[in-house]
């Protein structure tokens, strides 16, 4: 087995007034911290660096520990020493979206022109953005090409949009559980999430900073969203109707299943590492998405990136981001003749299997990448 | 290597581009990469043979070809690829006449129904032979959902006016040219659509 190894969170200012980033809102953000991480050697042909994008939740801290911790990055079985992202060959990258509440500018950080925190005075942030953003970083990393953009979710977003805005930037992409456009029930399922929050008499149109933050709303938002990552046979196995902690029905509304005591600690334990506010940007960023816009279509869109070679992975019983969308990617890159593999990895955790199934994963990744890598050594 | 994997590879160009049917762990794509520099694809349904092809590193795409197949543009492979897969697939004449319409050539091997151990093994015991295509099936397990002779492809062809380019007649390694519905146990043709 390898060792624990530590790793620092880094920060990286940029976009200084009069230089703000133009948003695709037409809105000006600036100066913009991104929090990031790396791990690995870069090599000296700068050849092997590999960007990983985090989902709506997760943050720069990829893989490794932080000194003091107990839990290890989110995607730590699939980064670091002999894993799939094997940090002995690639230098991984990982940054905080921004909008986010992890170290990255986001509505939780202070506005330079108020010395408060921006709250709902933040700029409304698209996927685009977020890309926009996390190039800055690339480029003051000395990274003229990536190896490979990787991410589930909404990390497979921006790895999408990474392909299609920065195509002469990317070699390969492997985007995971992921879609080319946010559709009406991936937008449903959010807004009764930011409906749960926005309801919290705590969120105060977004000002609750030096006052009790609207816990109870990002609970429910977060109990929403759990339900939409797991799937009706992982619920099934995992809970079925037990009970907990009772032989019999309260017959009263405290919890009797633990299905429900699951939720409200996922709920409870959300808001102690999540800002409410970030919560509404980044599903709101996510709910724009849709990487065909402007470009008249998919195939379009996918025009300039031809030259990129594509993983696509899907899992078969995610119902947030079901194959099908993964394969409406697919045919448009085989449709503008890219090199694209797809691989519909069975599996009853749903949407949450990108971050579980690491022994398939990881079996296809590392071969992709090393495949990839070969190429241009 | 396998002697039908080396007849494939001397009908195939080099640099060509090839989409294999049914590529299985993508032994053959990789082979043909190696030996004639071919720009490869594989369809395979089965997730852990598309890992296996993904580990050779061959682009793959894992579905069902008949899904898949009808929406590929004309003439966008310069072959493609049956190899012993015609027999397995639900509707056979989709596979080919949308092969005929995607590739330039259609490369299709099968095991030949009409192999005389076949028909002795039927007309002795009235029952289904266990090991037809090489493989020990029982009727209830065979993938060959469509099984087919040399005779009946070579019919085929003549009804649809496809044009049979190359044809090779094989018994395990050995070429048989005389009576092949009869002898050989493998049938491989180079197709084409005549226009």
């Amino acid at each position: 087995m390898e060792e624990l190894y530590y790793v620092e969170t880094q920060y990286y200012t940029f976009a200084h007034p009069p230089n703000e980033l133009i948003l695709e809102s037409g809105e000006k953000l600036g100066p913009i911290t991104l929090a990031y991480e790396t791990y690995g050697e870069l090599d000296k042909n700068k050849s092997n660096a590999i960007l990983i994008l985090h989902a709506l939740s997760g943050d720069a801290h990829v893989a490794g520990y932080h000194k003091g911790d107990r839990k290890p990055g989110w995607w730590d079985n699939m980064v670091g020493p002999g894993k799939a992202f094997d940090t002995n060959k690639y230098f991984v990258i990982c940054s905080n979206v921004i909008g986010g509440c992890k170290g990255s500018t986001g509505p939780s950080s202070i506005n330079p022109a108020t010395g408060k925190p921006y709250g709902l005075d933040f700029p409304v942030i698209t996927i685009k953005d977020m890309v926009n953003a996390q190039r800055y970083l690339i480029d003051y990393l000395g990274i003229e090409k990536l190896l490979c953009v990787a991410g589930g979710s909404m990390g497979g977003m921006q790895v999408l949009q990474w392909t299609v805005s920065y195509p002469e930037r990317v070699r390969s992409a492997i985007p995971i559980a992921t879609a080319s456009r946010n559709k009406a029930m991936q937008i449903a399922f959010n807004e009764v999430g930011r409906q749960a929050i926005m309801s919290d008499p705590n969120w105060n149109r977004g000002d609750y900073y030096d006052k009790t933050p609207p816990n109870t709303g990002l609970a429910i938002a977060r109990m929403v969203g759990h339900i939409t990552y797991l799937s009706e046979e992982s619920m099934e196995q995992k809970f079925g109707r037990r009970l907990r902690q009772k032989e019999k029905y309260g017959y009263d509304f405290s919890i009797d299943f633990e299905v429900e005591s699951y939720l409200h600690y996922q709920g409870l334990s959300f808001t102690q590492r999540f800002d409410a506010n970030s919560y509404l940007y980044i599903t709101k960023a996510i709910d724009y998405f849709d990487l065909a816009n402007g470009y008249g279509s998919l195939f379009e869109a996918f025009s300039n990136s031809t030259h990129i070679k594509f993983l696509v992975i899907s899992f078969s019983s995610d119902w947030l981001y079901p194959p099908s969308q993964s394969k409406e990617i697919v045919r448009a890159l085989e449709a503008n003749g890219i090199d694209v593999t797809y691989r519909e990895i069975e599996s009853s955790y749903g949407h949450d299997a990108f971050l579980l199934e690491a022994e398939e994963q990881t079996r296809i990744i590392s071969s992709f990448l090393k495949y990839v890598y070969e190429e241009i050594k | 290597m396998r002697k039908d994997y080396e007849i494939i590879r001397d009908l195939i160009a080099e640099n060509s581009k090839v989409l294999d049917l049914g590529c299985g762990n993508g032994e053959l794509l990789a082979y043909l990469k190696k030996e004639k520099n071919i720009k490869g694809k594989g369809i395979e349904i089965n997730g852990q043979r598309v890992s296996e092809s993904i580990a050779r590193g061959i682009t793959v795409y894992q579905g069902d070809m008949e899904e898949v197949l009808p929406e590929y543009p004309d003439k966008a492979y310069d072959y493609i690829i049956i190899s012993q897969t015609l027999q397995e697939v639900r509707n056979p004449e989709l596979v080919l006449t949308h092969s005929l319409r995607v590739a330039r050539f259609v490369i299709v091997s099968f095991p030949n129904f009409g192999h005389w151990k076949v028909r002795l093994y039927i007309l002795c015991r009235g029952r289904i032979p266990p090991n037809i295509g090489g493989f020990n099936y029982t009727w209830y397990e065979t993938p060959d959902v469509h099984p087919l002779s040399i005779r009946d492809f070579e019919d085929y062809c003549k009804i649809k006016g496809i044009k049979i380019v190359k044809a090779y007649y094989l018994d395990q390694d050995r070429n048989i040219n005389i009576s092949p519905n009869f002898f050989a146990t493998l049938g491989i043709y180079m197709i084409t659509q005549s226009s």
